[in-house]
């Protein structure tokens, strides 16, 4: 790694270290992970809805969960980029023997970081908590085995790392937007108004293939119509492609768009 | 070095190409009104803004080209004081040691003791008062051992002890340390007290420049007090070396003549039986020549 990016990930860690949010964001979304399974917990033991194995109810549970995971990943990835620029700090950044490239690199990886910290926490506490309530089983229809424990687990996994990738590339795209905006407040206004586009884009079939959000959907509504035994509209190869390059073109053409926006500006304040 | 620099921004001409040149260990001192182009000079030299033409070169390197070479050698203090408000005074200062790549824990332990923040050094930023801040801005851009420190304001905000402190140091700093210093003030005092050379600005033009000795030298006169003003005018302006007379009041005349000395002035005016009644040989002071060159007025 660029000597330089990690000088601005070391600055960034010990940032990270004294912020109260770095505490208060892990526990509520720990606290909402669990309230979400035993909510799920409750509805699958009345049969309201899936199956009582552990493979389904995690799965149901990540699929809400990264719903505010990706809320967190907007929100604190526009203040750890906009805010330097409110605060002012940006300045002082900028005067110090790193070049611009790699304070931006150290900041979106940071955030990457951080972000993968908080999602593998949380997906982690509810996997646990599956095992705990219901055991990770074979998935059986009457006496025919339809997915055996094993893959199911792999698949449970990938899921995870896909939705960690599209999640990277999300913090990209958010990062290039903040790196425009120099307010907080406006930065997430705008990746908001982005989130909107895209769901109304999603609309369109013919243009759902190529949308960030459908990337960030795809493996846990794969591993979900997995878990309930239910027909896969695609195999888990197509899943993998898609995803990794999908989301891999956002998160590369999001970084270089980015950069440039980095070295172009003007600190007029 | 800052050649032929100019900076606009859209129809606004915020520089229309300076030159400056800060070739020595030395106090430099840059004075101009608000919106004279000051700041954003300095903002130029940190590559915080690209030029419309020209260039600024440190320790001879192109801030433009080159900007990380550049920094390396640079230290700044901005007008407003910058920090990042949940951390403490020490740990806003380790943050920019890590951007230096270095540990540089005895450094800032010095430099908190140098600004006298080490009482405080472990409360957040957010509860420091101004003054405060701008004493651990001037430890933050003095933390890499800079050659060229750039001091926006520094003494802005400072009670009348922290600003007698800064003054005291910044003369070490490029005396005993071999540091150029490049500061912006609008404390005439204060520039005519700590600066070895001046640099006067307005509306994005380099107005003067030289010592302050030579700054407030330029424009020499005698102030003539006697009983009839309108004869005494009248008998100079016949005298060589008188080079122009101003009436400043009816018993007062501004008689610039220089090399004259002001005895052969009484000799000429009590020979013709004015009664001189003082003579005062006089020079602009640096808030003069400011106000001249800036065409601001005293009372504004």
């Amino acid at each position: 790694m660029n000597n330089d990016v990690a000088k601005v990930i070391s600055a960034e860690w010990l940032k990270l270290k004294r912020r109260r949010t770095t505490i208060v964001v892990p526990v509520l979304l720990g606290l909402f992970a669990v309230v979400t399974f035993f909510g799920l917990d409750f509805a699958v033991r009345r049969q309201v809805i899936g199956l009582p194995n552990g493979f389904n109810v995690a799965a149901a549970t990540i699929s809400l969960l990264i719903n505010v995971v990706v809320l967190v990943a907007v929100v604190a990835t526009c203040f750890h980029i906009s805010r330097e620029f409110a605060l002012g700090t940006i300045k002082s950044a900028w005067v110090r023997p790193i070049t611009r490239n790699a304070w931006y690199s150290g900041k979106i990886l940071s955030a990457c970081g951080a972000i993968a910290l908080l999602f593998l926490f949380t997906a982690g506490i509810v996997v646990l908590l599956a095992a705990l309530r219901f055991g990770f089983a074979d998935l059986m229809e009457k006496d025919y085995l339809v997915h055996p424990a094993e893959s199911l687990g792999w698949r449970m996994v990938l899921t995870v790392g896909l939705t960690l990738w599209s999640l990277w590339a999300l913090i990209a795209v958010v990062a290039m937007l903040a790196g425009l905006i120099n307010h907080p407040g406006g930065a997430i206004a705008a990746a908001l108004g982005l989130g909107l586009l895209l769901t109304v884009l999603a609309i369109f079939p013919a243009l759902r293939p190529y949308l960030l959000s459908t990337y960030l959907s795809l493996p846990i509504d794969q591993m979900s119509a997995m878990s309930k035994g239910l027909p896969l509209p695609l195999s888990w190869g197509q899943v993998i492609r898609h995803t990794l390059i999908g989301a891999g073109v956002w998160m590369i053409v999001a970084f270089i768009v980015g950069r440039q926006i980095i070295k172009r500006k003007q600190i007029t304040f | 070095m800052v050649d032929k620099l100019r900076k606009e921004f859209g129809r606004i001409v915020a520089l229309q190409g300076i030159d400056i040149v800060l070739d020595k260990p030395a106090v430099y001192g840059f004075l101009g009104p608000n919106g004279a182009g000051k700041t954003t000079t300095f903002k130029l030299v940190c590559a915080l803004l690209r030029p419309t033409a020209g260039r600024v070169l440190v320790n001879g390197i192109d801030v433009q080209q080159n900007p990380r070479a550049a920094m390396a050698g640079l230290g700044v203090q901005f007008d407003v004081p910058v920090f990042y408000p949940y951390l403490s005074g020490r740990e806003n200062l380790q943050v920019v040691a890590r951007w230096l790549g270095e540990n540089r824990r005895e450094k800032i332990e010095d430099l908190l003791s140098l600004v006298s923040l080490v009482d405080v050094a472990e409360r957040r930023v957010v509860g420091y008062s101004w003054g405060m801040k701008q004493r651990l801005g001037l430890a933050a851009a003095l933390l890499s051992d800079p050659r060229l420190v750039l001091l926006d304001e520094p003494t802005g905000g400072l009670d009348p002890g922290g600003i007698a402190d800064v003054r005291r140091l910044l003369p070490r700093l490029a005396h005993e340390q071999g540091r150029t210093v490049f500061l912006s003030s609008h404390r005439m005092e204060e520039v005519e007290q700590v600066c070895d050379q001046v640099t006067i600005i307005h509306q994005g033009v380099i107005m003067a420049s030289g010592t302050p000795a030579e700054l407030a030298s330029r424009d020499t006169w005698i102030e003539v007090h006697c009983a009839d003003a309108p004869a005494a005018a009248g008998i100079l302006e016949k005298m060589d070396g008188i080079k122009k007379i101003e009436r400043t009041g009816t018993k007062r005349l501004r008689v610039y003549a220089p090399g004259l000395a002001s005895s052969r002035i009484n000799q000429t005016l009590v020979g013709a039986d004015i009664v001189v009644e003082q003579l005062i040989e006089r020079h602009e002071s640096l808030e003069e020549v400011f106000f001249r060159l800036t065409g601001m007025r005293t009372d504004e």
